[in-house]
């Protein structure tokens, strides 16, 4: 057995085979089939074929067309490469006579080649390894994703094990049969986490080195709620994890009855839960889990996952889609949002060697008002549709605030004179991530409709730490005396003059600080759907006066460990069956 | 009938001689073949015909059967 740990980035347990993703792409399962289901395995390997000669002809199209014919010819040579008869065969063997999965197979003979051409002395041949290995990752990527009893063929549960992961990496994983994930880097709020916790599975990230030491297919015990993995568990080990599961499967059916009821505390006190959401499927799962709208729709895998620049029209449909469903409770959509560890080809400035300080967010989108102005005209003209109101990150001045706004009025006289029907009293409201708005956070109140804090930035701008660095990452908590006083601060600010606050960082999802939150006085709470049971749980235990005095309490006291240990124990006291993680 | 010739292109046979001769092999009505050293291997695959590894200077022998072989021959020996 080998332990590893890491950052848990999403809770729970799951119980899987690893599926390894290191720089030639999948690492294939050894597999085999019985005899029964070659004719199967034989179709697999055809479809996937043909699938990337498919996609491979769309791309030699666009390549010739925009880079020039030089560039259409590499991929003229990938087609030939897949129309070579003895590669095909060689392929069909592995399948027929050696009982080879079709991936297995694939993958085998491929990696051969790639061998091959890296034995070959001449220097400009051997380059040539890389274009087999594209190929091979190309495929891979149709039998795994496109074909999902293609998996069934290794196993249904799957941990991914993997250096880092793209967006789109994760968005074409079959994801049906995904369990969990693991990553040698990374960390909370980097795009892997907002995926595993829009799954609402496991994940460990930033573990380190570790690849080298497992092989595809191995059992995988992943614990999200620790960060601890275990390759090749030993069975007291397994034996103790599916006690856990069977006790989080029955909690999970009490819990299910939470799902229909409004959220309040023990004194009656109505406390409004939305969710955070990137995909489409989200907004129905918070739906699902009986949220009162969603607190923050983020925008940026859009821009992510299209590569190509903001096509107003999808994003117009998606909005319009994500209101449909939610019909009738409020959406908050996010302007672009991308930032320092969302990296994107196209809009990523020059080298910015301090990008969390450097051009990003609304500042980002005020440096390119084309694209900003196309996302807001599509979110305009969704809100025609059903209550929306927009959001925007990271604004740290009041100048800066009102350039936002003169684009917003831009946007409106563009719409009106071209009669598009949109919602003129559309409320407009700002991200509270910056100490300096804080500090001016009387003067942003006389300007905006609503304000929503994000305690993710907060507590880094706060502090100063950078909580994708293993080094410091120690250093960033919630429960910094100082990132309470702001959070304080806001809160009490738009209270006085009845603007809506809310708060959607990863504060909002942690059961141990909702007493907190509600005892510095905030009443609505965004959070990804898989944590809102808990919190409703949780609240539905609270009496808002001993959070009151829980909140105070922690305002005098000056250290962060203080605060945790302040906060634990009120909770066990409250929910004596409450397990808090560690 | 058969002939033999030397790789010219000072990139070897990479992946574009290589793509003409497989899309050229597949015009004729024709098996040709390409020898180096002791491995054969069909001039349709162009995979194959890559992983020879032929680099400027080998000598390769082109081989040709079948109903337009002289036409596939003179054509492929034209490539290199």
């Amino acid at each position: 057995m080998i332990t590893l740990k890491g950052i848990p980035v999403s809770p729970g347990i799951a119980f899987g085979e690893a599926l390894v993703i290191d720089n030639d792409g999948f690492r294939i399962h050894q597999s085999f089939v019985s005899a029964n289901d070659v004719p199967e395995e034989v179709e697999r390997f055809k479809t996937a074929f043909e699938i990337a000669k498919q996609e491979i002809d769309a791309s030699a199209k666009a390549a010739s067309t925009e880079l020039g014919k030089t560039y259409g010819l590499i991929f003229q040579a990938h087609l030939a490469i897949l129309d070579d008869s003895t590669l095909c065969r060689q392929i069909l063997e592995k399948i027929e006579k050696e009982l080879y999965s079709a991936p297995y197979a694939i993958s085998t003979i491929f990696r051969q080649y790639a061998e091959k051409f890296k034995n070959i002395p001449d220097n400009r041949l051997s380059l040539r390894a890389n274009d087999i290995l594209d190929l091979e990752m190309r495929i891979m990527k149709i039998v795994m994703g496109v074909h999902s009893e293609s998996l069934t063929a290794i196993d249904k549960d799957l941990i991914v094990l993997a250096h880092n992961l793209t967006p789109s990496e994760t968005t074409n994983m079959n994801r049906n049969c995904i369990r969990g994930f693991v990553t040698e880097i990374g960390s909370k709020g980097s795009h892997t986490a907002i995926i595993a916790e829009a799954l609402e599975i496991p994940a460990v990230l930033g573990v380190g080195k570790f690849l080298d030491l497992v092989q595809a297919g191995q059992k995988v015990i992943i614990d999200g709620n620790q960060g601890i993995i275990y390759i090749s568990p030993t069975p007291d080990v397994t034996e103790q994890y599916r006690k856990i599961l069977s006790r989080q499967y029955e909690l999970n059916a009490q819990l299910n009855n939470l799902d229909n009821v409004p959220c309040q505390t023990k004194d009656g006190t109505r406390i409004r839960i939305l969710g955070n959401m990137e995909l489409e499927f989200e907004a129905r799962n918070c739906l699902n889990r009986g949220a009162d709208g969603i607190g923050l729709y983020r925008t940026e895998f859009l821009y992510l996952t299209n590569e190509l620049q903001l096509d107003e029209e999808t994003h117009f449909q998606k909005y319009k889609e994500v209101v449909q469903v939610m019909n009738g409770k409020p959406v908050t959509i996010r302007t672009c949002d991308i930032g320092a560890d969302k990296i994107i080809k196209d809009l990523q400035p020059d080298e910015d060697r301090n990008p969390a300080l450097g051009l990003r967010s609304v500042r980002l989108c005020l440096s390119m008002p084309e694209m900003f102005r196309k996302q807001l005209r599509a979110i305009l003209r969704a809100s025609a549709f059903g209550p929306i109101q927009i959001l925007f990150p990271m604004v740290s001045t009041l100048s800066e605030w009102r350039r936002v706004k003169m684009i917003v009025n831009d946007v409106f006289e563009d719409l009106d004179e071209r009669s598009v029907p949109f919602n003129h009293n559309i409320p407009l409201g700002i991200m509270v991530e910056v100490p300096s708005t804080v500090m001016m956070i009387e003067e942003f109140l006389e300007n905006v409709d609503f304000i929503s804090i994000g305690t993710n930035d907060l507590i880094q701008y706060t502090v100063a730490v950078d909580r994708t660095n293993k080094d410091v990452a120690k250093l960033f908590n919630g429960c910094e005396p100082a990132v309470i006083k702001l959070i304080w601060k806001t809160v009490t600010a738009a209270n006085k003059v009845n603007k809506p606050v809310s708060l959607c960082g990863q504060m909002a999802s942690d059961p141990a600080l909702t007493m907190l939150l509600l005892g510095l006085g905030l009443r609505t709470l965004s959070m990804p759907p898989g944590a809102m049971r808990d919190i409703k749980r949780v609240c539905s235990s609270l009496d808002l006066l001993r959070c009151r005095e829980i909140a105070f309490r922690a305002l005098r006291t000056d250290n962060a460990g203080d605060i945790q240990s302040l906060l634990q124990r009120e909770l066990a006291a409250i929910l004596p069956d409450y397990r808090p993680e560690e | 009938m058969n002939r033999l010739v030397t790789v010219a292109n000072p990139d070897g046979l990479h992946m574009r001689v290589a793509l003409m001769i497989s899309e050229c092999a597949k015009k004729y009505n024709a098996t040709v073949t390409i020898t180096k050293d002791s491995e054969t291997v069909s001039a349709r695959d162009i995979l194959q015909v890559l992983t020879l590894g032929a680099t400027p200077g080998v000598t390769l022998k082109i081989d040709a059967q079948g109903e337009q072989a002289s036409e596939a021959l003179n054509a492929i020996c034209a490539l290199f």
